[in-house]
């Protein structure tokens, strides 16, 4: 019973979605390419995916993620195409649920370099404020967030906002769903028109356990875009590590341990294959951890 | 007679790009195969110096048998071989010459950059050697300056018109260009005051005259001040069929091609003394293992001026600013080199790796090419304003650019 209000939740969140998924769906124009993806390298070595799992790290995957989950974090990647993304994010909360106020920006730098013109740079931003919630004896997560998202390019500025609403819920046995509306807006203004945010209605499941003294996780999400004007994405990742990793269970107060996870990722651009990179440090007197980085550290043919 | 060229050497792109990016995507062949003429092009740099005490050349050398690995096959026209290469005594710390040659989409337009390093540089020559017959027949070639446009130029009756223009000149220095030859009825030392320098350096030692019969052409830049420790001179190198052709060329092609060397570095000056100078060519990838050269953005419409970023006017880096703000990045320039057809392929991806467009698929023979991206995805709609990455894969060569749509 509580499994099948949790599902017709989700349903209803979908429905109340409709009107800004068909405002996405108006125009010939490609989709935005503005930065959703995740910064944080443990969703990034799960190959994206991450919708139905909990934790702030899949925030911008589900913004359900975000329930319980209090403290800061701050990610940095550098990418071996000259872009920088920088992200940072404070929750707050109780028992009522999280808000979580976030920023996050790719900086392309001196991009007209080659042009001998030091002077122009390009890159986007979005500040973003979130609420999730639990639900249905905490069984069922769900959550909202609302964000501001510019950008500048060669001096030349747009921006638009957009809306995230997921849910999640705990299946048992390790098994979790979750589902989200990801990007939903107008997008952007253009000389050519409006250039559609790449809204995703995305499904996905996970399981974590162990097996043995290794943790597990089996993770998978199927983006399916909105407009329906290309076939779904699929993004699975598959973990193993032993004892801690930003996954593991909190420790008690007083113990600091540095908890790191770390990932081959593929570089589709430069078909490279490189190395993320996560690391999470937990002070004595904080339940949750203080900071969080990720970056692609290496890179080989 | 001009000797025909057997070097392989391509030149990476960077041209002026005229066509409009609602334009369809398209690449653009230079409607006349690529002519490379190195016998017009010196191997020798003669680097001099002239000391304020009179009018003599106190060193006058070349490196013209020390090339690089890269450049096996250029033409060593002052006709010496490592032996012949006169070696300073009061030698300084190594400066470096980078003798680039690139070509852009007309075909026969290159700059040859010369960075000068020295700590005195009162007066500095460089000599370019020319076409090796050049002056056999006193009636054949013709030497003159255009002041106004800055251009040296050389008519020859076998290779057309060549011309070189010095595009970045010291502040206060005057440039003078003289034609010499080991033949004493060959020289046309111009101004007449200086022609005992030229002469004395003929007579000295013949390994800097090299082949009898062998013609220079001579640019003096100077008095550069004292206090000067790296002296940038560039040049452009043009052919055209008629002096006119070439006149009309230095107005317009040199300076769609200056921005190509902003990034050209210069090793530390010498303490005392001359520098010295190696005389390399540099191509821009030099990784690529068959001289495919590379890929780079290219300029947007309605640009007259590019320049190096010191010698940019201001009002040339604002107009160049805003068009680069009204266009975007849209447009690229490749190349591809000697030799056999080359298999050619540029991709535009996403920064989160998904492909945009293949935007070029085929085989080109050797030249530079421009593409202009007519801003569609593989589905035919227009893309999004963001950055885009363009990856150029050509015999196992793989560069990167980045474009930049702007909304």
């Amino acid at each position: 019973m509580k499994h099948l209000r949790a599902a017709l939740s989700a349903l209803v969140l979908l429905v109340v979605s409709v009107p800004w998924v068909e405002a996405t769906a108006q125009g010939g124009r490609a989709e935005s390419n503005f930065p959703f993806e995740p910064v944080h390298a443990w969703p990034v070595a799960l190959g994206g995916a991450g919708v139905a799992v909990g934790g702030e790290q899949f925030s911008l995957l589900n913004p359900a993620a975000s329930v319980g989950e209090r403290g800061a974090e701050i990610s940095h990647r550098a990418s071996p195409i000259g872009a920088r993304d920088y992200a940072i994010s404070a929750g707050f909360g109780g028992h009522w649920g999280t808000i979580r106020v976030a920023a996050r920006r790719r900086d392309w730098g001196e991009i007209a370099r080659d042009l001998g013109l030091d002077d122009l740079t390009a890159g986007e931003q979005s500040v973003s404020v979130a609420f999730a919630g639990p639900a249905v004896h905490k069984r069922f997560l769900w959550g909202v967030a609302l964000a501001r998202l510019d950008a500048n390019y060669l001096g030349a500025r747009t921006g638009t906002w957009a809306v995230d609403a997921g849910a999640q819920a705990v299946m048992g046995r390790g098994f979790s769903l979750g589902i989200a509306l990801l990007h939903a807006g107008r997008g952007f203004e253009s000389d050519g028109g409006r250039a559609p945010l790449p809204t995703r209605i995305r499904p996905g499941a996970a399981w974590q356990g162990r097996l043995g003294r290794l943790h597990a996780a089996v993770v998978a999400d199927v983006p399916v875009p909105a407009r329906l004007d290309s076939p779904p994405d699929l993004h699975t990742g598959v973990e193993l590590r032993g004892n801690g990793g930003p996954s593991a269970p909190r420790p008690a107060p007083g113990i600091a341990p540095l908890r790191t996870v770390t990932a081959a990722v593929r570089d589709r651009v430069r078909g490279r294959w490189g190395v993320a990179s996560a690391w999470a440090l937990s002070p004595p007197t904080s339940r949750t951890p203080l900071g969080q980085c990720s970056e692609t550290i290496a890179s080989f043919p | 007679m001009c000797i025909p060229s057997t070097s392989c050497y391509a030149a990476a792109a960077t041209a002026q790009v005229t066509a409009h990016p609602d334009s369809p995507a398209s690449v653009t062949q230079p409607q006349t195969p690529l002519v490379r003429r190195n016998h017009h092009v010196g191997s020798g740099a003669w680097i001099g110096q002239r000391t304020a005490a009179g009018a003599s050349v106190a060193q006058l050398y070349s490196f013209t048998g020390r090339h690089e690995a890269r450049a096996p096959l250029w033409p060593n026209v002052l006709g010496g071989d490592d032996a012949t290469v006169l070696e300073p005594r009061t030698l300084g710390p190594s400066g470096r010459v980078v003798f680039t040659r690139r070509a852009v989409a007309a075909g026969d337009a290159y700059r040859a950059r010369f960075l000068l390093s020295s700590s005195h540089t009162s007066g500095l020559f460089v000599g370019l050697a020319l076409d090796p017959d050049l002056g056999a027949r006193p009636a054949d070639d013709s030497l003159g300056v255009d002041a106004e446009t800055g251009l040296i130029w050389v008519a020859d009756p076998d290779s057309g018109a060549i011309g070189y223009v010095v595009t970045d000149v010291p502040p206060g220095a005057r440039v003078t260009a003289r034609q010499f030859s080991t033949k004493k009825d060959a020289w046309r030392p111009d101004p007449v005051s200086d022609s005992a320098a030229y002469a004395e350096m003929s007579a000295s030692d013949d390994a800097l005259t090299g082949k009898p019969g062998d013609v220079r052409l001579l640019i003096a830049i100077g008095p550069v001040p004292s206090r000067t420790k790296n002296v940038d001179v560039g040049f452009v190198m043009l052919t055209a069929p008629s002096f006119a052709a070439l006149r009309e060329r230095a107005t317009s092609a040199p300076r769609s091609v200056l921005s190509l060397f902003a990034d050209d570095t210069l090793a530390a000056a010498g303490k005392t003394g001359i520098a010295r100078f190696h005389l390399t060519q540099a191509p821009p990838e030099p990784s690529a293992p068959d001289g495919v050269r590379g890929i780079a953005p290219a300029l947007v419409p309605g640009l007259s001026a590019v320049s190096d970023r010191q010698q940019l006017a201001e009002s040339e880096r604002g107009a160049l600013r805003d068009a680069v703000r009204r266009y975007g990045i849209t447009a690229l320039a490749f190349a591809v080199p000697d030799g056999s057809q080359t298999a050619v392929k540029i991709r535009l991806y996403d920064p989160a790796g998904r492909l945009v467009r293949t935007l070029v698929e085929d085989t080109y023979s050797a030249g530079a090419y421009r593409v202009q991206w007519d801003l569609k995805d593989q589905r035919g709609s227009r893309v999004a304003p963001g950055v885009y990455i363009a990856i150029m894969e050509a015999s196992g060569f793989r560069g990167m650019t980045r474009l930049v749509v702007v909304p």
